[in-house]
C-alpha cells in the first residue's frame, strides 16, 4: 500500500486597529504558530483594551501556551478535563505573573483572551478562553469548533486571568483525521469571518485555508496581512488577528519532486541535511513495511549510514506523520 | 502578493453593529414652559443631530423617550434606527408623573433588549437620562428601587439631572446609587446633550474589555459643581 505523509501548514498575522492608530497604542492582538516535540499548533490572544500592559500579556500567553501544549501534548490529551483547564490556566497565568512582575505591574494589567489548536499524529487539542472564534474544516465542511464567550454586553468577555478562566475555558479533543484545516480569529477577525446571528463561517475561510495549498506559509503570511489591513480594518475598528493550520497529505514519492522549502514543511526539518536524512528513512522504512521494530531499526540505521539514535529518531518522527 | 491572494467582500459577512440604547427620560410639566422647554427642544435636535453625524454612533445609537407631563407618563418616541426617526417636540404643561416615567423608561429598555437577544445583536449597557426641574407627583419608590437594582447588578447607566434650583436633588438620588445627580447650569441643554452625544459616540466605538470612562472635563461644560 502506497503511504503517504500527513503534514500541517501553519500561517498567522496580526494587524492594528483603527482605534489603537488613532491613540497610538500598540497592537493588542498576537498570533504565532510552532512546530516542536512532533506538534504543530498554533495560538492567537486578545490582549484586553481596559488592561495598560495587555501587549505584553498577549505575547507572553502565546508564548507560553505554545511551549506548554507541544512539551505537554500527551498529558493534555490524556488527563481529566478538569485538570487539564486547570494547568493550562495557571502554566498561562504562572508566565503572566512573571511577565508582569517584571514590568512592576499585575497580573490583571496583563489581561488577554486565548486561542490554541495543537496537532499530534492523529491527534489534536483546543483551548479557548474568551472571545474570538475557532473554525474548523471537518469532512470538508467548515464550521465553528468554539464559539466567543461574552458577557450580556458587547465590550465583555472572559480573559485568562479572569477567576472564572477554568470554568469558561472551552476544551475540545479527539481525533483529527476527519479535520482537514483549523482558524483562531480574534474578535476584530470575527467581525467579518463568523455570522454571529448564524454561528456560521464565511466564505473566506475556506478561500485562506485553500492558500496554504499553493503557496509557502510565508507568502501566506503576508497576504494574511495586507488581507486585515486592507479589508478587514474597513469593517472593524478592533484589532485584527488570524492563525490558521492546514492538513497537507503528499505521496511518499512526490516528495521528491517538492522544492527544499516545502520538503522541509512536509517532513518537518529545518535543514536540508535532515530533510536527506528523513527521506532516505522514508525509503527504507518503506522496505521495511514501515516497522519500527529493533531489527527494522538496525536495518534502517545500516542502509542509510546514520547512527541507530538518529536513523530511530527519524522514524518514529515519520511514523507519526505517515497517513 | 497577487490577486490569487486577494479576499473579496463577498466572500466576508456582515454582522450588524453592535447597539447602544439611550432613554431620555423628560421633564415636560408646566413649570417647563418657557425657556426652559424651548431650550429642551433645541438640545434634543443637536442630539439626534450630532449622533447621526457621526459615522460610527449613527448605526450603533438607538434612542427613545418617555416624556413626563400632564396626567401621565408618555412614550413619546420608541427605540430604532437614527435615519427612521423624527426628532421629537415637546410642549409643557402638566404635573411630575416622574415615578411612573421611569418605570415606563424601564419598561421599553427591558423590550429592547430582549429584541436585540432575539435576532442576535450585541448591545452595550443601557443608558437612562433622567431630567426633571422639580419635584415628583407620583409616588416614585417602585421605580427608584428598581433603578438601584439594575444599576448595583450592572444592567443599567444612569445619568439624572436636576434643571434650575426647585428640582429635588433627592429625590433624583434615589435613582442614583452610584453617582450623584448633576444640576444643569442654566439651560445648558445644548451642552449636555453635545456631551451625551460624544459620550455614546466612545462607548459605540469601544472594543471589548474596555471600560469606557465618561468624559468627566466635559461634564463641567454643563453642570454647575
Amino acid at each position: 500500500m502506497e503511504r503517504a505523509v500527513v503534514s500541517w501548514l501553519c500561517s498567522s498575522a496580526a494587524v492594528r486597529g483603527r482605534a489603537h492608530n488613532r491613540r497610538r497604542e500598540p497592537c493588542q492582538d498576537r498570533a504565532r504558530a510552532i512546530r516542536r516535540d512532533g506538534v504543530t499548533a498554533i495560538a492567537l490572544a486578545d490582549g484586553a483594551g481596559s488592561a495598560r500592559l495587555s501587549h505584553f500579556g498577549a505575547e507572553t500567553a502565546v508564548r507560553a501556551v505554545l511551549r506548554f501544549s507541544c512539551r505537554y501534548f500527551d498529558e493534555l490529551f490524556s488527563s481529566e478535563p478538569g485538570e487539564v483547564r486547570g494547568r493550562v490556566v495557571s502554566h498561562v497565568c504562572d508566565a503572566l505573573g512573571a511577565c508582569a512582575a517584571t514590568q512592576k505591574a499585575s497580573i490583571q494589567d496583563m489581561a488577554t483572551t486565548l486561542l490554541v489548536v495543537a496537532v499530534k499524529g492523529s491527534r489534536f487539542l483546543a483551548v479557548h478562553v474568551g472571545d474570538g472564534v475557532i473554525a474548523c474544516e471537518r469532512d470538508g465542511v467548515s464550521s465553528v469548533l468554539s464559539s466567543p464567550t461574552r458577557g450580556e454586553y458587547a465590550n465583555e468577555t472572559v480573559f485568562i486571568t479572569s477567576r472564572k478562566a477554568p470554568d469558561a475555558l472551552f476544551l475540545a479533543r479527539g481525533d483529527v483525521r476527519p479535520y482537514t484545516a483549523f482558524a483562531l480569529m480574534s474578535d476584530g477577525s470575527a467581525t467579518v469571518l463568523y455570522d454571529r446571528r448564524e454561528s456560521r463561517i464565511a466564505p473566506a475561510v475556506r478561500t485562506i485555508w485553500g492558500w496554504l495549498d499553493r503557496n509557502t506559509p510565508s507568502d501566506v503570511e503576508s497576504a494574511l496581512r495586507h488581507n486585515l489591513r486592507d479589508l478587514f480594518l474597513e469593517k472593524s475598528s478592533d484589532d485584527c488577528s488570524l492563525a490558521i493550520m492546514r492538513r497537507r497529505v503528499t505521496q511518499i514519492a512526490a516528495i521528491a519532486e517538492c522544492d527544499l522549502e516545502f520538503q522541509k514543511l512536509i517532513l518537518g526539518c529545518t535543514s536540508s541535511r535532515s530533510v536527506r536524512s528523513r527521506l532516505s528513512v522514508l525509503r527504507c522504512m518503506e522496505e521495511e513495511d514501515y516497522s519500527v521494530e529493533p531489527d527494522a531499526l538496525a536495518t534502517i540505521a545500516k542502509k542509510t549510514g546514520l547512527s541507530i539514535e538518529r536513523a530511530s529518531f527519524h522514524a518514529f518522527s515519520m511514523r507519526q506523520m505517515l497517513s | 502578493m497577487g490577486d490569487e491572494m486577494k479576499l473579496r467582500k463577498e466572500e466576508l459577512v456582515e454582522n450588524p453593529t453592535a447597539r447602544v440604547p439611550v432613554c431620555l427620560c423628560l421633564d415636560v410639566s408646566g413649570s417647563m414652559t418657557g425657556a426652559p422647554i424651548e431650550e429642551l427642544n433645541q438640545g434634543v435636535r443637536l442630539f439626534f443631530e450630532s449622533l447621526s453625524n457621526d459615522e460610527v454612533a449613527k448605526y450603533s445609537a438607538e434612542v427613545a423617550v418617555v416624556t413626563f407631563g400632564g396626567f401621565a407618563a408618555q412614550k413619546h418616541l420608541d427605540f430604532g434606527s437614527l435615519a427612521s426617526q423624527t426628532v421629537p417636540q415637546f410642549q409643557a404643561g402638566g404635573g411630575t408623573p416622574l415615578g411612573a416615567a421611569v418605570g415606563l423608561a424601564l419598561d421599553m429598555l427591558e423590550a429592547r433588549k430582549k429584541e436585540y437577544s432575539s435576532t442576535g445583536i450585541d448591545y452595550y449597557q443601557p443608558w437612562l437620562v433622567l431630567m426633571t426641574d422639580g419635584q415628583p407627583t407620583d409616588d416614585i419608590s417602585g421605580a427608584a428601587s428598581r433603578t438601584v437594582s439594575l444599576i448595583e447588578n450592572r444592567k443599567l447607566t444612569i445619568f439624572p439631572i436636576g434643571i434650575g434650583p426647585q428640582a429635588d436633588m433627592s429625590v433624583l438620588a434615589q435613582f442614583s446609587p452610584k453617582r450623584s445627580p448633576l444640576r444643569l447650569k442654566g439651560l445648558n441643554f445644548r451642552e449636555f446633550f453635545e456631551w451625551l452625544s460624544k459620550s455614546v459616540s466612545r462607548v459605540s466605538q469601544s472594543i471589548p474589555g474596555t471600560n469606557v470612562p465618561l468624559d468627566e472635563k466635559g461634564i463641567k461644560g454643563w453642570s454647575e459643581l
